[in-house]
């Protein structure tokens, strides 16, 4: 059956047509079978008819020539006894020349059993039995106990002069026999009886032509109807074919009867009759197998018709469009739906081969790329996307998925086609990819470097991470564990600054916790480079300081390298005045008027040194500290506070060691404050790459004075002598001035205490300075414990 | 005290005006022909590099100072001495400076000996050397005389070339060698090779 049935006849008018073609199918090898019987029965009945009357006739033929050549041998036997009867009367007739005769006679007529002389009283003279014939008695012995049948005979020949025959009888060995009696008369006297004893069943025998005894079962039968001869073992045929003559000799109403035996021919036709009947069988019994197979068929084409009828309603229903091309890309088959996609009917499209009506005008290179990929058998499990083109002109995107169309036998005939207009999602997924994109394009196209991580047990998984943090981290696996700062599972919205030494930048990282897209709490890194900007701030941090300095802590030394070159002025002035002038006054040049003007401007120039030297004593005046009763704690805290910012930023924290109670000093609290902020900043400066990342102060009480001790964890003083340190212009630093340590010596020196330096031997430095305390107001009432405090 | 040479000025560049008018006051009675200028851009501005002087200049002024002066006058190829007044010179300035042409130090306050000693030295440099540029700004302008053609046939003599190799080097013949050689004897008036070969070597490597 072909896959592609006429489309446009419904499937229920289809069946229809089934139905009734299969009714007249079916009665037209019933009729044809009818009318074989039937005339086989016809031709049959016919050739049986035809046959019965030629052997019927036969019969007649043959029975009449039976009974024809019996009556001839009787006559025959009759005239030979007629002769013996009249030779009887003569004297020559002697018992010998009976016997001789009668012997002669028994041998030309075997069915004759017996000769026999009666005298008139009907008595044996003579007798003569043949031979040939186990005759077990003679019929004449005793004429009283002869059958009165048979001695009728005898009155009947003596009354009447001429021969006559005797009623059958049974004879003593219980065959059945007839006697002919010829009378013997001389001058017209009756003398008795020549009388013969015919045997039936010898007549039969030996007068019946032995071709008729063969075909026929000849049998004679008295007038009552009485069987005389013996009956054949052989059957007879049926009454139709018997027929019976009188016969005449011997008369009294016997009559020979022929049955006819089953001829050779009737069984051939009796085998004929089965043949043609169980050929009709046979017809039959293909029929009904036939008939069987043909309902077993139909049946499974109702359910074909019904399976495709179904597959046909899904393709109809189908929204993806179906299509069938042979190996060269003619198109075999298109279902509605893929009509309906491109708005051109199934007519249109059958039979067509690239181009197809459907392909954009202006696309035709890129379409016939598509088809070779196609062809070949190459196409992609994704399937290929195309664009595609109405009826109407509009155009969609459509997504096709091949696959190799296989007939039964598994050889491919074509390509299965199945489109999808994906307009709509393209759309979609083109607007989700282009928001995507512009988020993308945000994301990356920021300055700060945003990743976002996962704590696990192994470590903090980078789960993205833009193209600022890629560029700068690019080959640093680390990056995100560093801007952690080890804040791992810590989550704050504080802005923290930290140091990256991979990439030796600094950040300011914010943290931010998140869902994730897998809803797992991650953090959000974002890191801001703010190496230059911190770069310029600690610039403008250190210039603030000098400015600060200058300002506030302007030393005697630093005075004194300013007052020098400003005294040096006028001094050199002066200097060079007089020099002129002596040298005027040797060359003789002694004019008044050219000297006068050097000299006044020699005093002016006095004067402004004057005016110098009076300018450095205010200033030392005005710069000269006020001293006032002030706690050590206080000063720490606000040392501390001020140096805290630049901690965190170090990630150094800045532990306070400082008893609860602790005498006043007498001082200026900004100066302290001045060195001990200045000692806390070298102690952060120096602990910049230290492991250890704690800075402590401790304030302690001595036996006059006040200790404060900076003790820094950092990189030492190496071989310095500490006692270097304080020397002006001495400094470890690249940018240090080199005056810090020794104005805070001056400043400490200048309140009568001790400022100095040892190594830390746990690393690092210890800055220590001392101040002498002054009496308390209120006395301590014990001993106070060491406190600790963590900033 | 040695009598100051005629032509020869002294330049005071110093942003003080006590101590620059009270040291010209100093060098004038010491018969020195002064002109002060209270800025090195004033200085740089009325500087004529014919006139042969000798500077002395602040290191320490507003604006240009004393060692900026000194480089732009490097670059001018001023041959002018320079005498730096420092109030507490150092040595690497020292040796910086010093690499860079004739220069000395005087220390506020002066020392008038010390003063004179230097300048007379200085003026001494200056004078000699404002002669040997004349004579070879004179060389310079002979040379600059001569033809494209001459100035080749030069160049093989001052080699040591013979005049059979020029002719062949340029592609002329000897007579026309020898006539170049008459023309470049006479145009830079000198009558002997070794006088000729003086002349040549004045100018500055090309």
């Amino acid at each position: 059956m072909s896959h592609v049935s006429p489309p446009n006849i419904p499937a229920p008018f289809r069946e229809q047509v089934n139905l009734r073609r299969r009714n007249w199918y079916w009665l037209t090898p019933a009729i044809a079978l009818g009318l074989f019987v039937c005339v086989m029965g016809s031709i049959l009945w016919w050739l049986d008819a035809r046959d019965d009357a030629q052997r019927y006739g036969t019969l007649v033929r043959d029975v009449d020539w039976a009974q024809q050549s019996v009556r001839l041998r009787m006559l025959a036997a009759r005239d030979r006894l007629g002769g013996l009867a009249r030779e009887g009367t003569r004297a020559t007739m002697t018992e010998n020349r009976f016997v001789d005769e009668a012997r002669a006679l028994l041998g030309e007529h075997p069915e004759i059993v017996q000769l026999a002389w009666l005298d008139e009283n009907q008595l044996t003279r003579w007798s003569e039995t043949s031979t040939r014939r186990g005759v077990r008695s003679s019929h004449f012995e005793a004429p009283g106990q002869r059958d009165p049948d048979a001695a009728k005979a005898f009155d009947a020949a003596r009354d009447s002069r001429r021969g006559a025959y005797s009623a059958p009888y049974q004879g003593l060995d219980g065959d059945m026999y007839f006697d002919l009696h010829i009378p013997v008369t001389q001058n017209n006297r009756f003398l008795g009886t020549v009388a013969a004893v015919y045997s039936i069943d010898e007549i039969l025998q030996q007068l019946v032509p032995q071709e008729t005894a063969r075909r026929y079962r000849v049998s004679l039968f008295d007038d009552a109807g009485r069987q005389l001869s013996t009956p054949s073992p052989r059957t007879a045929g049926d009454a139709r074919h018997v027929y019976e003559l009188p016969i005449d000799p011997p008369g009294n109403g016997m009559i020979v009867r022929a049955y006819a035996y089953r001829t050779q021919t009737e069984t051939s036709q009796t085998m004929l009759v089965w043949v043609v009947v169980s050929l009709s069988a046979v017809i039959l019994w293909s029929l009904l197998a036939l008939w069987r197979h043909t309902r077993f068929r139909s049946q499974a084409e109702e359910a074909l018709i019904a399976e495709t009828s179904f597959r046909r309603a899904m393709e109809n229903s189908m929204l993806t469009g179906m299509r069938v091309i042979d190996m060269e890309g003619k198109i075999t088959y298109v279902n509605p739906a893929f009509c309906r996609m491109i708005g051109w009917d199934e007519s249109d499209l059958l039979g067509r081969s690239p181009p197809y009506p459907y392909w954009p005008p202006d696309q035709h290179d890129i379409q016939k790329r598509l088809m070779d990929i196609l062809l070949s058998g190459s196409t992609p499990t994704s399937g290929l996307e195309m664009d595609a083109q109405r009826r109407d002109g509009s155009r969609f995107t459509a997504r096709l998925y091949v696959s190799p169309l296989l007939d039964q036998r598994g050889v491919q005939t074509g390509w299965m086609t199945s489109m999808t207009d994906i307009t709509e999602p393209k759309r979609v997924r083109e607007a989700l990819a282009a928001a995507h994109e512009r988020f993308m394009t945000v994301l990356e196209g920021l300055d700060d470097a945003i990743s976002v991580t996962a704590d696990t047990p192994q470590g903090s998984e980078l789960l993205f991470a833009n193209r600022t943090y890629r560029r700068v981290f690019s080959s640093q696996a680390t990056g995100h564990d560093e801007l952690s700062a080890g804040r791992r599972g810590r989550f704050t919205d504080e802005a923290v600054e930290v140091y990256s030494a991979s990439v030796q930048r600094w950040f300011e990282v914010r943290h931010r916790t998140l869902q994730w897209v897998d809803s797992r709490r991650v953090r959000m890194q974002v890191a801001r480079d703010i190496t230059e900007r911190r770069a310029s701030e600690e610039a403008s941090i250190a210039q603030q300081e000098k400015i600060q300095l200058t300002s506030r802590l302007i030393t005697m030394g630093e005075m004194a390298s300013s007052l020098a070159h400003e005294l040096n002025q006028p001094l050199t002035a002066i200097a060079n005045y007089s020099m002129g002038v002596v040298a005027r006054v040797r060359a003789g040049m002694t004019d008044p008027a050219q000297l006068l003007p050097a000299l006044e401007k020699t005093t002016a120039q006095a004067e402004r040194a004057g005016m110098i030297i009076r300018r450095i004593r205010e200033f030392v005046k005005r710069s000269e500290p006020k001293r006032q009763r002030v706690a050590i704690p206080a000063i720490v805290d606000n040392a501390v506070g001020f140096a805290d910012i630049e901690a965190r930023k170090r990630r150094i924290d800045v532990v306070k060691r400082i008893p609860e109670w602790l005498p006043d000093v007498q001082a200026d609290p900004i100066l302290i404050e001045q060195v001990l902020l200045n000692l806390l900043k070298n102690g952060l400066e120096a602990m910049q790459d230290s492991a250890k990342r704690e800075l402590t102060v401790m304030a302690s009480l001595r036996q006059d004075h006040v200790e404060v001790a900076v003790i820094d964890a950092g990189h030492g003083l190496g071989d310095i002598d500490p006692s270097r340190l304080f020397e002006p212009f001495f400094s470890t630093k690249p940018e240090g001035m080199g005056m810090g340590l020794n104005i805070c010596r001056t400043i400490i020196e200048f309140h009568h205490g001790r400022l100095w330096a040892e190594a830390n031997p746990t690393g690092g430095t210890i800055f220590r300075f001392t101040l002498p305390w002054i009496a308390p107001v209120h006395p301590p009432a014990s001993t106070p414990p060491t406190q600790e405090q963590t900033v | 005290m040695s009598v100051p040479p005629q032509n020869s000025t002294v330049f005071i560049v110093d942003d003080d005006e006590a101590v620059r008018d009270s040291l010209r006051w100093l060098l004038e009675a010491n018969g020195y022909r002064v002109r002060s200028y209270e800025s090195a851009e004033r200085f740089l501005s009325d500087y004529d590099p014919n006139l042969v002087g000798v500077l002395i200049v602040d290191v320490r002024m507003p604006g240009m100072s004393g060692l900026e002066l000194q480089e732009h006058l490097i670059a001018r190829r001023s041959s002018l001495p320079i005498v730096f007044i420092t109030g507490h010179g150092d040595v690497p300035m020292a040796v910086s400076t010093m690499k860079k042409g004739a220069v000395d130090f005087l220390e506020k306050p002066f020392n008038e000996a010390d003063l004179r000693q230097i300048i007379a030295n200085m003026l001494e440099q200056a004078v000699s050397r404002a002669a040997e540029d004349a004579t070879r700004r004179g060389h310079e302008a002979l040379l600059a005389r001569l033809t494209v053609r001459e100035q080749q046939v030069l160049e093989r003599i001052v080699a040591g070339r013979l005049n059979k190799q020029i002719a062949d080097d340029l592609g002329i013949s000897i007579k026309t060698v020898e006539a170049h050689r008459a023309n470049i004897m006479e145009k830079l008036q000198v009558t002997t090779v070794a006088d000729l070969m003086k002349v040549a070597l004045h100018k500055p490597a090309a």
